[in-house]
């Protein structure tokens, strides 16, 4: 039962991911609110979730040539670098605290997406 | 953990959120021309090309920060930022920060790994799960309306944000 409720919600998740928002920022919340799994587990499973779909994705792009190879330089080396260091950092801080900022961070980019609609059908 | 420290921690992430959330808004509203401010696409000159390359560099700094710490988001971010500093359509910025996203989950990934902190159960779930969604969503992308999705997501977020701080 449990199993089949996780896949309901990775599957919502992976919607919002096809769509161009963010899948993680679903389903981080999602499986420590309701399965109470721990946050660092949670993150960790976001990421590898996501490598497996996004090595899926980038076929396409790359065969599409839909990359912009100068600005993904520009971004992927100074990032992967940075994220590197700061997953560390999540390492070492605890679980509680960083299930605060990141409630902090997911209210922020509602807000912002809030902000964002609104602006979009006023231009309309 | 000493208290003092765990709110040294927050109080330095909360003012990069600001900080960077404020910057993301801002090169929002001047791709969408609220404040008169037009971009020149095409007549860029060298400096001006040279001062995108340094924007994007400070923008994957942020993101490449914030999916660390968190193991989300960067995307969220990344993609009005690239649409703006780069000067690229949003089709083509998407897939950049697909690009993007993914290095920085495979930097993080492999700490993950080494420290042991991956649930192989869950992710083989959660994998399955998310790879059908997705074919879902990019099939759903064609019909449903962009501004409606976007209210439906901000909600759901703030909603779960504050469970999150109250439970």
């Amino acid at each position: 039962m449990q199993v089949l409720f996780l896949i309901l919600i990775s599957c919502f998740s992976g919607i919002f991911a096809g769509m161009g928002m963010g899948g993680g920022t679903f389903l981080i919340p999602m499986l420590s609110l309701f399965f109470g799994i721990e946050q660092i587990i949670c993150q960790s499973t976001n990421v590898v979730c996501f490598i497996v779909l996004a090595v899926m994705c980038s076929v396409i792009y790359i065969k599409n040539k839909l990359i912009d190879f100068k600005a993904l330089i520009c971004i992927a080396l100074p990032a992967s670098v940075v994220a590197f260091f700061s997953s560390f950092f999540a390492l070492n801080t605890s679980s509680e605290v960083l299930r605060i900022c990141f409630a902090g961070f997911i209210i922020l980019i509602g807000i912002f997406f809030f902000i964002k609609a609104i602006v979009m059908m006023k231009k309309k | 953990m000493p208290k003092n420290q765990c709110f040294k921690g927050l109080f330095l992430i909360l003012v990069i959120f600001y900080f960077d959330i404020f910057f993301d808004i801002l090169l929002y509203a001047k791709e969408c021309n609220i404040c008169g401010l037009i971009s020149h696409t095409k007549c860029m000159t060298k400096k001006q090309k040279i001062l995108s390359c340094f924007e994007l560099v400070g923008v994957g700094l942020v993101a490449g920060f914030i999916n660390g710490f968190f193991g989300a988001g960067g995307g969220l971010l990344l993609v009005p930022m690239i649409s703006c500093a780069a000067k690229v359509e949003s089709k083509k910025a998407h897939a950049t920060t697909l690009m993007c996203v993914l290095f920085m989950c495979i930097a993080s990934s492999i700490i993950y790994f080494v420290k042991h902190q991956l649930d192989f159960k869950l992710i083989l779930v959660c994998g399955i799960g998310s790879v059908i969604g997705s074919f879902v969503g990019t099939k759903l992308l064609k019909k449903l309306k962009n501004n409606v999705i976007d209210m439906i997501f901000a909600v759901v977020l703030v909603i779960a944000g504050v469970c999150m701080i109250i439970f």
